[in-house]
């Protein structure tokens, strides 16, 4: 009888194993909209930042999908020759800028705003490209941005 | 006084000419595409991204690439943990970048349509390896606008990106890159 509970358990654990390991390998990238911002900052702020010592800037925002909810004038809305969007955001006169690249579930939402306006965006940040020309700025990217409504 | 005041706008005005020429000549892109597959098995390993950073010179034939590792985005999440995590180690090495040449620029005509062979040559650095890279790529002009293609492949282990023993059939040694920059000029 103890034997047979012994073996049912083992069973049930083999199974639980099973189906943990088939959703993990499976699992999706969370919505985008239902990430929680880690950082709220100003795009210039953290332009300033990365461009004051990149290194300590880098350490601050380390790890895998570390979510910011920046702020600030929306420079330009781009789309690309394959349809994405990317927002720029940060002053109009400087060349380096926050660049966020929309997630594509939520371009739709691109209707509610326009160039020169003050937006807060929300995304994943991948880090600082800095310039390679010297002609072109250096920027903060961000991926899978969506407009960030909370407030 | 009135000649040295001539020489100094002259001066003044070819140092002008200088720059806008040095402008004209660069080509740019901030949101270029890099696509990779590392698949050895039956399962897609590939990943893309958006955010490529691409300068061409086309006067020079200097030609730059930079982007950021945590930027690709993998269908699976799993997949892109392990990236960044054991693979490339993005916290470490954000950063992969190519600088190089097109070294038969004066055999492309960049002002006028058509899809030209470029010879590419520089070093690519990937994981903090940097190492030497030639590959044939194309420059296709169309309607003045610019674009820059290349496919060429690497190994993983030139880079000192490890495979596990347990992952090996699952992930291919050489990794397939696909290039695909729509440049713009600096104004």
């Amino acid at each position: 009888m103890k034997r047979q509970y012994l073996l049912w358990a083992a069973g049930l654990l083999v199974a639980a194993a099973a189906i943990y390991g088939y959703k993990e390998y499976n699992r999706k990238r969370e919505d985008s909209k239902a990430l929680e911002a880690k950082f709220q900052v100003t795009a210039n702020d953290l332009l300033k930042e990365f461009a004051a010592n990149e290194q300590a800037a880098t350490g601050k925002y380390k790890g895998l999908d570390v979510i910011l909810s920046v702020s600030g004038p929306l420079k330009e809305i781009k789309k690309d020759e394959k349809g994405f969007y990317t927002l720029l955001l940060g002053d109009s006169s400087d060349l380096s800028s926050v660049q966020c690249s929309m997630d594509t579930l939520y371009t739709a939402d691109l209707s509610q705003v326009k160039a020169g306006q003050s937006i807060v965006i929300k995304g994943a940040f991948t880090g600082y490209n800095s310039d390679i020309t010297g002609m072109l700025g250096s920027d903060i990217q961000l991926n899978r941005c969506v407009l960030d409504t909370k407030k | 006084m009135t000649m040295l005041r001539r020489m100094f706008t002259l001066a003044l005005f070819l140092t002008a000419v200088a720059v806008q020429a040095q402008a004209q000549d660069l080509h740019y892109t901030k949101t270029g595409k890099v696509y990779f597959d590392c698949t050895g098995g039956v399962e897609k390993i590939e990943a893309t991204n958006k955010s490529v950073v691409c300068a061409l010179d086309t006067k020079s034939g200097n030609v730059q690439f930079s982007l950021l590792m945590k930027g690709f985005e993998f269908e699976k999440a799993l997949m892109m943990e392990h990236f960044n995590e054991n693979y490339v180690e993005s916290d470490l090495h954000p950063k992969a970048e190519f600088t190089g040449k097109i070294t038969n620029t004066a055999e492309i005509n960049y002002a006028k349509d058509g899809t030209y062979s470029a010879k590419v040559q520089g070093k690519l650095k990937i994981h903090g390896i940097t190492r030497d890279i030639a590959t044939t790529g194309k420059v296709v002009v169309q309607n003045g606008k610019i674009t820059v293609q290349a496919e060429f492949s690497i190994v993983l282990e030139d880079y000192k990106v490890a495979i596990p023993a347990l992952v090996k059939d699952k992930i291919s040694k050489n990794a397939r890159i696909i290039v695909d920059c729509f440049l713009e000029s600096k104004k």
